[in-house]
């Protein structure tokens, strides 16, 4: 297994399947290591997972057309009207603007581990732009040309229509009256880190990647510059924030983006998914309040649920998480990709002082959790197995309705002992196996 | 297709044919030149590629040894052939959906490769071996091109970036090795005059052919016009026109693109430049001013795709 899973690494390198690391201003391409023994979800396991994140993204979307639009959730006294508007991912230029079929989320990566109780918890939503779907499709190929010989007479459900799906749900959130949508991925360019991923998502779909520089905004419209002249662009699966998307509204600086995109788009002249301002929804604060937003807007109990969290923002949340912080986990809430958490069981005293000082300085930067116990998957570790702490990521993919890929990225802390599984920062990755 | 990856693979196509036409030249003079001492020799492939300013502001002599670790691995010489192919692999990279898997991971790996390469890999003794190295992954990469690319715009764009890179770098070769060629001339059938115009054949791999087409001629002006003019050579500059004004129409013809004047009136220049090479004896001074004026023309006509098929297209069309 140790020569087999050499070999993959090469291959992996030789496809240039990397991310880039940037680290103290240099850049290096990576392979994110590949670890050959599938983790493997049962039916009732992956019901359980498939179920709770529609639920979660028909939330998100309900709350999301709620913010921009009624605003009811905060008259009834649901959901503290600073949080959104003081929310530095709320987009006031979205209020009033129509999308279509109320998908704002049309692509959500619920992150989702299994506790000391055997039961899966949701650590976050990430509702801006999930990264990490093309690993489950390589991983997949990967294993299947690696050791075809493990799939025979097992029901593994296929995860090679991604793309297809994918490209389905964004004709379907099209303006209105175009029949035959011309769909495009706006990627930052092969400079970004995740460009590997931009690259396998256009060509799995089979649209142009385009850059901000290859778009054009006239009369409201947008277009791109081809060999044979401007064509029309009707959908935009954009890999930017939106930051960058529109140097006349968002920041002024911005290379990435098309000057004019908000104003075709608030004339509903084009599609950007995911839509403009879900950061809104998939913040670390608003993520404690989304059970008490399943009841409210669809009537139900989580069937996935949050680990407790305590917001600093509040009186209460505040002072029990100074008291125990040697004992929870912190994280700042703007932050992604595992930068700022201290957990606090493994941290030094001067790492949990630094802590302390960080969050009296800024409580409402802070949430806190209990440690959840990461469930673990054998893992190949120089030659044997061992148990190492996992993660799972699934896609769920919004048109009309909602679909989740069956499996989902497995990350997998591969340090000892660790419950990061970051690619950044040590993490690997699994093909993962939902069973017939 | 987005202007942009039609510049993109218009590169890749001349990128990795730079790389492999240098990997040529320095073959070429490597065997021309076994004394590593003969530095005045070596500073003919710094000029023909004008790259006196960039290497004499790092190197005080132009050693074969300074020379091979420039053109071959110099990270820092924006025209070594490691950078060359690092530039390929960053076209195709942009790309890549467009291309297929293996033509990219075979680019990913060469650059690898390239990246491997030491010094002590370099030197005048072992350059055959690694000038074969690097025409061999050239050749590799152009085969799986010719046997995977889907024939689209992308594969006319990819084959126009070629075939001007090639005209451009036989006229370059042809150049400086034709100076140093003529010298002898007056003593004909000596037998380092032979192995010369064989090595000069042989870097562009036409010796065979050219024996088969011209039996019993070895003659300096013979041998210039079969590289500049023959048409079945596929490495003469008129093949390499020919094959250019055949994409242009294919793009014209089968994918609909308006070629527009600049463009159409930039082939013609530089074909009937090429067209102008003398029957008789040709003479140096003729063949430098020929080079500079292909190389001239070939710049103009990349221009002009780039401004018509590359660059920002007007809204009206």
């Amino acid at each position: 297994m140790t020569r087999l899973s050499k070999a993959v690494d090469r291959e992996l390198y030789n496809l240039g399947i990397t991310f880039t690391l940037y680290h103290e201003g240099s850049s290096v391409d990576r392979v994110l290591p590949f670890d050959l023994i599938p983790r493997v979800l049962t039916p009732a396991d992956w019901e359980t997972i498939e179920s709770g994140s529609i639920q979660r993204v028909q939330t998100l979307n309900l709350l999301l057309a709620d913010i921009y639009g009624p605003q009811k959730v905060i008259k009834d006294g649901i959901l503290p009207a600073d949080l959104v508007f003081k929310n530095p991912n709320y987009r006031p230029e979205m209020v009033g603007l129509k999308v279509r079929e109320n998908s704002y989320v049309n692509v959500c990566g619920v992150d989702v581990v299994r506790g000391g109780d055997g039961g899966f918890v949701v650590l976050e939503d990430n509702a801006r732009s999930p990264s990490g779907v093309s690993y489950v499709v390589e991983n997949r190929q990967l294993m299947r040309r690696t050791m075809p010989h493990l799939f025979e007479g097992m029901n593994v459900r296929p995860v090679l229509d991604y793309g297809l799906r994918l490209h389905q749900a964004l004709c379907e959130s099209a303006p209105a009256g175009v029949t035959d949508p011309q769909v495009v991925l706006l990627s930052p360019g092969p400079f970004n880190s995740a460009y590997f991923e931009h690259v396998f998502l256009a060509r799995e779909m089979g649209i142009p990647l385009v850059t901000g520089q290859d778009l054009v905004v006239e009369n409201d419209k947008v277009s791109m510059k081809t060999t044979g002249g401007l064509r029309d662009v009707h959908v935009i699966y954009r890999r930017i924030n939106d930051d960058f998307l529109d140097p006349e509204v968002f920041r002024e600086d911005s290379m990435l983006g098309a000057p004019g995109l908000m104003r075709a788009y608030a004339k509903g002249n084009v599609t950007i998914a995911n839509a403009v301002g879900t950061g809104v929804a998939d913040d670390k604060a608003v993520y404690a309040y989304i059970p008490r937003l399943i009841k409210y807007y669809l009537d139900q109990d989580a069937i996935l649920p949050n680990v407790p969290t305590n917001l600093c923002r509040e009186k209460d949340g505040l002072s029990y998480t100074l008291d125990n912080l040697d004992k929870l986990v912190t994280k700042p809430v703007g932050e992604a990709g595992g930068y700022g958490v201290v957990i606090g069981p493994r941290a030094s005293a001067r790492e949990l002082e630094a802590t302390r000082k960080a969050i009296e300085k800024e409580p409402a930067n802070y949430i806190s959790q209990p440690m959840v116990e990461l469930s673990v998957s054998p893992t190949l570790i120089s030659g044997r197995v061992e148990p190492r702490h996992v993660d799972l990521r699934p896609f769920c993919v919004t048109g009309k309705s909602t679909w989740v890929l069956p499996g989902g990225l497995t990350r997998v802390a591969l340090k000892k002992g660790s419950l990061v599984v970051n690619s950044s920062q040590g993490g690997g990755s699994k093909d993962t196996w939902v069973l017939e | 297709m987005l202007s942009r990856y039609a510049e993109n693979v218009y590169w890749l196509g001349r990128y990795v044919e730079r790389a492999e036409n240098l990997a040529r030249l320095l073959d070429t003079h490597g065997s021309f030149a076994r004394d590593p001492r003969a530095t005045g020799d070596w500073e003919a492939v710094i000029r023909i590629n004008a790259d006196e300013e960039e290497f004499f502001s790092r190197n005080k002599e132009a050693t074969a040894a300074a020379v091979l670790y420039f053109y071959l691995i110099d990270p820092k010489s924006p025209t070594s052939i490691l950078n060359s192919v690092g530039y390929a692999r960053e076209n195709a990279r942009t790309v890549r959906h467009l291309i297929s898997t293996e033509l990219w991971a075979h680019l990913n790996t060469f650059y690898g490769e390239m990246h491997e390469l030491k010094r002590r890999d370099i030197g005048l003794a072992r350059l055959a071996k690694v000038a074969a190295f690097i025409k061999t992954s050239c050749q590799t990469h152009t085969g799986i091109a010719e046997g995977t690319l889907y024939r689209d715009q992308a594969y006319r764009f990819y084959q126009i970036g070629r075939h001007i890179e090639r005209a451009d770098q036989t006229s370059r070769l042809l150049d400086v090795k034709y100076r140093q060629l003529q010298s002898v001339e007056e003593d004909p059938g000596s037998p380092i005059d032979i192995s010369q115009w064989n090595a000069l054949l042989r870097s562009a791999a036409g010796y065979q052919a050219y024996r088969r087409t011209r039996p019993g001629s070895m003659s300096t002006s013979d041998v210039a016009r079969f590289l500049l003019s023959d048409p079945e050579f596929p490495r003469s500059i008129g093949f390499c026109l020919y094959r250019i004004k055949y994409d242009l129409a294919c793009l014209e013809g089968e994918h609909g693109l308006d070629l527009g004047d600049t463009v159409r009136e930039g082939v013609e220049r530089v074909m009937e430049i090429s067209g102008q090479t003398p029957t008789d004896r040709i003479d140096p001074k003729w063949l430098h001013k020929f080079a500079d004026a292909i190389q001239d023309e070939l710049l103009d006509l990349g221009g002009a795709l780039g401004k018509r098929f590359f660059g920002i297209v007007e809204a009206a069309e």
